[in-house]
């Protein structure tokens, strides 16, 4: 397994227990604050520094077909991002729509859910490449 | 995952046989790849660069054509 396997499963990983964090925060706690998310926000940023590091995955160290298989998945990645934005844009539009704007913690909650699909995308499709093959065409 | 409009092998397993028996870790530090690198290009799961091809082709003292073919 290459350096960056390793930081896409960890990457992976940490995604989906920080999605799982944001599914449970909420019942635990009633209602989720906005400084809740940015928390939570800023943790997850760490959590990717440090993931990072530990790694030691670096750009100019990688080979041509890392690479490649690196800016293949951050394009399949930048759609899913862009996919999610909108997907919840228009629930909150459908949810708030009566009150003319949305709730602060909700623009956030879009903004990390955004962010957490970006990564979660990015590194399950460097796992998948690598798997399946990352043809330049 | 990615369909290629044209199938393109290579002969680079052969080649390397008939260089010595050559292993794919050394044909990997000949050409500055890793060996998941040269394992993927065998396997027929990774297209290269023109750059990597022509080094593939100096290593193996033959012409970009002996080692690659479209199909």
């Amino acid at each position: 397994m290459s350096v960056q396997q390793k930081e896409a499963l960890y990457t992976l990983f940490c995604s989906i227990v920080y999605f799982i964090v944001l599914l449970f925060v909420p019942c635990l706690f009633t209602a989720i604050s906005s400084e809740a998310v940015l928390l939570i926000f800023l943790m997850f940023i760490l959590s990717l520094w440090l993931i990072r590091k530990s790694s030691g995955c670096k750009y100019r160290e990688m080979d041509e077909m890392d690479r490649t298989i690196r800016l293949q998945s951050a394009i399949i990645a930048t759609h899913a991002f862009g996919l999610t934005v909108a997907l919840y844009a228009i629930v909150l539009y459908l949810l708030h729509r009566g009150q003319g704007f949305a709730p602060v913690h909700q623009v956030l909650l879009l903004a990390l859910h955004s962010w957490l699909s970006l990564y979660a995308f990015w590194s399950a499709s460097i796992l998948i490449l690598y798997k399946k093959g990352a043809l330049n065409v | 995952m990615f369909k290629p409009e044209h199938k393109i092998s290579n002969n680079i397993r052969k080649l390397r046989f008939e260089a010595g028996e050559m292993t794919q870790e050394q044909l990997a530090e000949k050409v500055g790849v890793t060996r998941q690198t040269i394992i993927a290009l065998e396997a027929g799961k990774y297209l290269p660069s023109l750059y990597l091809a022509l080094k593939l082709a100096r290593v193996f003292e033959t012409k970009v054509e002996d080692v690659f073919n479209v199909d």
